[in-house]
């Protein structure tokens, strides 16, 4: 038998191993197949290679099978293969939208088809996997039962949505999910209180994809040498949705991502529903020394970059950054949130 | 990290997610305090409309929350010109509105 301590390991070092062998070597295969997009916020206009998120998808996807191997829980081993069957269909759909560009209600409506893995758990176990009773800061447990099974496709497709519209600049998606999960798996000490001598799925789940985006990082992170594409960040935000649902912190991941909700209420409130991004105006163009400013256009969206840079043109780094700090603050609310939990369950 | 020349953009966004923050919790406050402690009724009919009040009543709680952070971000991520702009044409829809009235009520006289 495995030790906890040892699974954990191995779900955190596997996905950021296979993904940081993975990237050099689609990174040569993507640039000579000519799969490339023009980083538009350089001087240079690099090519940067496209659809990192495929990387991403098998690096998980071989990373949840080992450590099924190695977990010796079936209960455990269920929620692995679900968690990773969940990512896999957002994966997917993500793949579909970068070659086909998906219409911008199509995709989240594909999405919810993302959460049927984990609502169908319930054919494959003595019960669901997902627990209808969210914990609320001073409340605790609630009981929502048939409000909760109408509620869970959505809490897989807000985040993946809300992942996506965040994920424009160099790192921006992968700085703040890294911020969002770091801030989960210390909630989840605390709401439960538990301990790494025992195994929990939750805390495999947060660090699998944890390794994915340090590995992710390293080559997106500004220059970037790859782009994840929709494939990466409907994956990773339909990730934060799983971890919610199976892992009971629907609220705190809610507050983790205020700044990704924030960010898509803009959006969808500017154009008035939903709309593809490639079919809005641009918000943002470039000032001569290569910050970002806005173009101040009425068609354009009003995203949180249009907020930030709403008192003068920033480099592209320093918004990453301003997303960071934004996230950071958002996280501390989040375990603010799971202590209130903590004092009444 | 430029904190310092970072923080000044942006000291509004985080006072949002502060705001809304803190109505989450109040929510939960009232939720907490008015709504969970309401006592299980032994005859099950009015235990069941009783449950699905309080159900029903958080959800409208929570979506008034959902509303209010939304327009609040709508609001903020407009600029000053922006909202003179929008209460200009208001003004002017409502001022055609009123012509509109008299001009009928004016038709209706003769």
């Amino acid at each position: 038998m495995v030790s906890s301590l040892i699974v954990y390991i191995i779900a955190f070092t596997v996905p950021l191993f296979l993904s940081g062998i993975g990237f050099p070597f689609f990174i040569k295969f993507m640039l000579n197949k000519g799969i490339f997009g023009i980083d538009i916020h350089k001087k240079e206009q690099p090519k940067v290679a496209e659809m990192g998120g495929i990387v991403i998808i098998i690096s998980l996807i071989i990373s949840s099978v080992i450590t099924i191997l190695v977990v010796d829980d079936s209960n455990a081993q269920l929620m692995i293969g679900i968690f990773c069957i969940t990512i896999t269909i957002a994966g997917i759909i993500g793949i579909i939208d970068d070659f086909l560009t998906l219409s911008a209600i199509l995709k989240p409506a594909l999405l919810l088809i993302a959460s049927v893995p984990i609502i169908a758990s319930t054919w494959f176990s003595s019960g669901p996997l997902y627990n209808p009773e969210p914990l609320f800061p001073l409340i605790g447990q609630t009981r929502l039962t048939i409000v909760y099974l109408i509620l869970l496709p959505f809490i897989i497709t807000v985040p993946a949505n809300a992942v996506n519209m965040i994920d424009v600049f160099n790192g921006s998606m992968a700085i703040t999910t890294i911020i969002v999960l770091i801030a989960t798996f210390i909630a989840n000490l605390i709401i439960f209180n538990r301990d790494f001598a025992s195994l929990d799925p939750t805390n495999i789940f947060v660090l699998m994809i944890t390794g994915v985006l340090i590995a992710f990082l390293i080559y997106n992170r500004y220059p970037a040498r790859v782009f994840g594409g929709d494939s990466s960040s409907l994956t990773i935000g339909a990730s934060l949705g799983a971890i919610a649902v199976l892992g009971r912190l629907e609220i705190v991941i809610i507050i983790a991502i205020i700044p990704f909700i924030m960010n898509s209420f803009g959006i969808i409130s500017s154009v008035k529903g939903l709309l593809e991004r490639r079919k809005m105006a641009r918000p943002t163009k470039m000032t001569k020394d290569w910050k970002i400013e806005s173009t101040n256009d009425q068609k354009a969206p009003i995203t949180l970059v249009g907020l930030i840079i709403q008192k003068g043109p920033l480099h592209e780094k320093d918004i990453v950054k301003s997303f960071g700090i934004l996230t950071v603050f958002s996280s501390i609310l989040a375990i603010i949130t799971a202590i209130l939990i903590r004092v009444v369950i | 990290m430029r904190l310092h020349i970072l923080t000044p953009k942006i000291y509004r966004i985080l006072g949002l997610e502060l705001f809304v923050f803190g109505t989450f919790i109040g929510i939960c406050a009232i939720i907490d305090a008015l709504i969970v402690g309401i006592p299980v009724h032994t005859n099950p009919t009015i235990n069941f409309i009783i449950g699905t009040s309080k159900v029903l009543i958080s959800i409208i709680l929570i979506a008034i929350w959902l509303y209010i952070w939304y327009y609040i971000t709508k609001r903020l991520m407009l600029s000053k010109e922006d909202i003179k702009e929008i209460k200009k044409i208001k003004r002017e829809k409502k001022q055609a509105k009123m012509l509109d009235k008299k001009e009928k009520k004016k038709n209706i006289k003769t």
